[in-house]
């Protein structure tokens, strides 16, 4: 049984995710490879950082106590170095993290946003609220879709001037 | 106040913190320049971002807004906003803060539960929760302050 709050934040997820499959559509790999500025991220960098923190953090939002430590590990160290990925390659780890989302989501109670989460590889970090996790999951990814998408009508507005 | 919109205003707190560095020490005409055709000025996402948080916290937080009259009153505005500044809108964003600790401290278990939607104003928009209004509302503003991120380093990048 989920909460309103749980409820919101898989339809925030799955708009969000709709949202970034129409914005890789039709992208070549040389658009998703393209970095627009010094300091900024690829589209591929942006979906393969993105995807896999709103997984850990709705997880983290609904009782299933992910390692953080394990997510740097085996997804947020290797996002950044991402390149070369086709867009069908994308709609593939779009459509994982939407199945994970979904299942940890499902499961919300009212406890699991009231608990305290802490990660487990930093103690210094105060912990937060599962309904903080959940609220800031929810709004990186729409943080990083927004990007995506201005990059794309970045690619488009330089396309369209080189025909 | 629900965890809920306490996680919502902490996330709102941090979200317009991050508005403020992406426009922090950028001349005055880096805000009404647009970056590609259809796109938005730093002036319009600030206004815009403001404008549309301090609606959708109050109408998930107890305070029945019309949608309508947002659309043709400070929303409009927003979309026609031009000549911001760095100072003039770290002040606004600052005031825009304040301003959502208040409407958000409100907020109960109630409200979050609650359906909302305008059928004979905007039939377009569906009827939603209380708590679909409010996550929807700081995802919204996380969009436009990565986009203004964004538009810092394109004009950084442009402009030395």
């Amino acid at each position: 049984m989920s909460t309103p709050t749980h409820l919101a934040a898989l339809e925030d997820v799955e708009d969000s995710l709709k949202w970034l499959r129409e914005v890789i559509s039709g992208l070549p790999m040389e658009a998703l490879d393209l970095v627009p500025a010094p300091g900024a991220n690829s589209i591929t960098v942006l979906v393969s950082h993105a995807l896999p923190s709103t997984v850990f953090w709705v997880q983290a939002g609904s009782g299933k106590a992910p390692s953080h430590r394990a997510y740097v590990k085996n997804h947020r160290n290797q996002a950044f170095e991402k390149s070369g990925l086709s867009e069908a390659d994308l709609i593939r780890v779009i459509d994982s993290a939407g199945r994970a989302a979904e299942a940890a989501l499902q499961d919300g109670s009212e406890a699991h946003l009231a608990a305290l989460y802490e990660h487990d590889d930093e103690p210094d970090e105060p912990p937060v609220t599962g309904a903080t996790c959940l609220v800031h999951g929810v709004s990186h990814l729409r943080e990083h879709v927004g990007q995506a998408a201005l990059m794309r009508d970045l690619w488009l507005a330089r396309a369209t001037k080189q025909d | 106040m629900t965890p809920t919109h306490q996680a919502t205003l902490d996330v709102t707190r941090q979200s317009f913190a991050m508005l403020k560095e992406a426009i922090a020490g950028l001349p005055d005409e880096a805000f009404d320049w647009t970056p590609a055709p259809g796109t938005n000025s730093l002036t319009v996402l600030t206004r815009h971002c403001i404008a549309a948080s301090r609606f959708f916290g109050g109408v998930a937080s107890g305070v029945p807004g019309s949608i309508a009259e947002y659309r043709k009153g400070d929303r409009a505005e927003a979309f026609r906003a031009m000549g911001g500044n760095a100072a003039s809108l770290t002040l606004t964003i600052d005031g825009a803060i304040a301003e959502a600790g208040q409407i958000l401290a409100k907020g109960t278990d109630a409200h979050l539960a609650e359906m909302i939607g305008w059928p004979h104003e905007a039939p377009d928009i569906p009827i939603r929760t209380g708590a679909e209004i409010l996550v929807n509302g700081v995802a919204h503003l996380r969009e436009h302050v990565g986009q203004a991120q964004l538009m810092r380093d394109l004009w950084l990048a442009k402009n030395g």
